[in-house]
């Protein structure tokens, strides 16, 4: 597990927004590479072994998506070869494929870290003060969830005991067992709840002065990093709008004439998507180096 | 017992308690989205300025911009009702109820475990609006959405999930308060209207929601081509999840109405 998880949410959460809204604007094909390489890593490092399933299908449909994108788009001028009633296969609508197959498999990357970094606790506690109602409800929704699941396990169990499992039968007897557990479960869940609700309202529940349950400091290293993360994202932004990194695609491609902006953007972008590892690396340097004076 | 002042009778029993207590609250209920008309014309306005900005900077942007304006689009689509929910301090109990729906309908995948691709969340979504009413729909409706992608997965599909769901328990709701759909007890012939009805919006609305999602993430060029190959290829899909919408809706409409009237007349509470 990466030390960078163990940073403040507002920190982790402004990276995974900066990156996947970075990786979504950048057309030019030098900074989707670096996206995609960053993003791989990062979902390498939080998902560990279990990580290079989600890793070859995204391999799968990254194949899949690029040369689909020609058969759609048959601008560009290098035609590789013609199809059909004439229709053209060209180089330049390949390579805008494999750009836009990367930003897909970029983004859903970038989410599979955030979905193993960000838990729900840490969502509610940045929007909490935000939207309370809201985040109280999601609360209470990511609690009852996994109770209900166990509450239907113990009644198909109990009702398999009996004979009626859904396990087996003809399709119209396994749904009709579905709609008796549902209607089994509401009718628990519903008196059970407003045992909750009453509960609730005699404990103040609304009540002005309430103040929000938090786990999360916010210290000096979390300032610095968000800092950084910020300038970086800045840095950017501002070649992003000024075009410093713009590409032509068709008819032909053309990357434009680099200057000193987009050299700097493109650092920027490498530095920014490689955070997490440098976190990581320090924390390891410091690790060996306070081991060899024990 | 709260106490009482300038000699006013307290209620008596406890459900005329629970009646007095809300009182203030449902003058409000009138206006849609139980806010003021000023409110409502701010955040109608904000919505409607929010949007033309977006539109135009993404235009101005060109390139891939698309993207992102699209989810916000939907994000704004949404905001509305999240923020009324918020304006609206709701009680503890209106809180439970919406949470106890939101969670029955994540957790309902697991009850038809045995049936493959067997989808009734919009369907528990739907019942929830009709005994609920639109407002409290919508909200089951994008609420259920966000949770189960908290729970197996956030993406970029989820605001457009959110957006999905929320419409069809919205749009089902809608047909309860104008008084189309009763709110429980519904006759056979109604009930299999309702599940019909169901089916029609899983297929024409909340599926098509979904497949504009695929197209905008998926596709590099939006042409019409493009667009006919990623809503047909939808289309069998939509159709697995309508038929079991209308299955779920057939099988469990009356129970969970009649349960959720019963709690609401036991407990008066969230009568639309």
């Amino acid at each position: 597990m990466s030390s960078f998880e163990s940073f403040h949410p507002l920190v982790t959460f402004f990276f995974f927004a900066s990156v996947i809204v970075l990786g979504v604007c950048f057309l030019n094909p030098l900074f989707s590479a670096v996206g995609l390489l960053g993003a791989a890593l990062m979902h390498l490092r939080t998902r560990g072994k279990e990580g290079l399933r989600l890793l070859g299908g995204m391999a799968i449909a990254f194949v899949v998506l690029s040369l689909l994108n020609p058969l759609f788009n048959p601008a560009g001028d290098t035609v590789l070869f013609t199809y059909g009633p004439n229709r053209p296969f060209t180089l330049q609508s390949l390579v805008f494929g494999m750009v836009t197959a990367a930003m897909f498999v970029t983004v859903i990357l970038w989410f599979s870290s955030f979905n193993a970094i960000m838990t729900g606790e840490k969502i509610t506690y940045l929007f909490g003060r935000m939207a309370p109602s809201l985040s109280l409800t999601l609360t209470m929704v990511l609690r009852l969830v996994p109770t209900y699941r166990r509450k239907l396990r113990s009644i198909m169990d109990a009702r398999a005991g009996i004979g009626k499992s859904g396990a087996t039968g003809p399709l119209t007897s396994r749904v009709r067992n579905g709609g008796a557990l549902l209607s089994l479960l509401a009718t628990w869940a519903f008196e059970s709840a407003l045992v909750t609700a009453d509960s609730m309202r005699s404990r103040g529940f609304g009540l002005a002065g309430r103040t929000c349950f938090a786990a999360y400091r916010f210290t000096l290293r979390d300032g610095v990093l968000l800092a950084i993360e910020m300038l970086l994202t800045a840095l950017c932004a501002v070649a992003l709008m000024t075009g410093a990194t713009a590409v032509e695609y068709f008819p032909v491609i053309s990357l434009g004439c680099p200057t000193v902006l987009f050299w700097l953007a493109l650092l920027s972008y490498v530095s920014l998507v490689l955070i997490p590892t440098f976190i990581d690396c320090w924390e390891h340097i410091l690790w060996r180096f306070s081991l060899s004076r024990i | 017992m709260p106490s009482m002042t300038n000699g006013e009778k307290g209620p008596d029993s406890i459900r005329q308690q629970e009646e007095w207590r809300q009182a203030p609250d449902r003058k409000r209920r009138g206006s849609s989205l139980g806010l003021s008309r000023s409110r409502r014309w701010a955040m109608g306005i904000a919505v409607v300025a929010a949007s033309i900005v977006t539109i135009a900077v993404g235009a101005q942007l060109g390139g891939r911009s698309y993207y992102l304006v699209s989810v916000l689009l939907v994000i704004y689509a949404i905001a509305p009702f999240f923020i009324a929910f918020e304006l609206r301090r709701p009680q503890a109990r209106e809180v439970v109820v919406l949470a106890v729906m939101c969670a029955l309908a994540v957790v309902s995948r697991v009850a038809f475990i045995w049936i493959p691709h067997f989808k009734p969340m919009a369907a528990i979504v739907m019942l929830a609006a009709i005994a609920l009413g639109a407002r409290s729909g919508f909200l089951v409706g994008a609420v259920s959405a966000l949770a189960s992608g908290l729970i197996f997965g956030l993406g970029p599909w989820t605001p457009w999930q959110m957006l999905a769901f929320g419409a069809g328990g919205g749009l089902m709701g809608l047909l309860a308060d104008v008084g189309v759909v009763p709110r429980s007890k519904l006759s056979p012939k109604m009930l299999v209207a309702v599940s019909t009805g169901g089916f029609l919006l899983v297929v024409l609305l909340v599926g098509p929601i979904l497949d504009t999602c695929t197209l905008f993430t998926m596709m590099g060029t939006i042409t019409p081509t493009a667009a006919a190959a990623v809503y047909l290829a939808g289309l069998p899909v939509n159709l697995i999840h309508g038929t079991a919408t209308l299955a779920t809706l057939l099988l469990a409409g009356n129970p969970l109405l009649g349960k959720l009237a019963r709690v609401q007349m036991k407990y008066g509470l969230l009568r639309p």
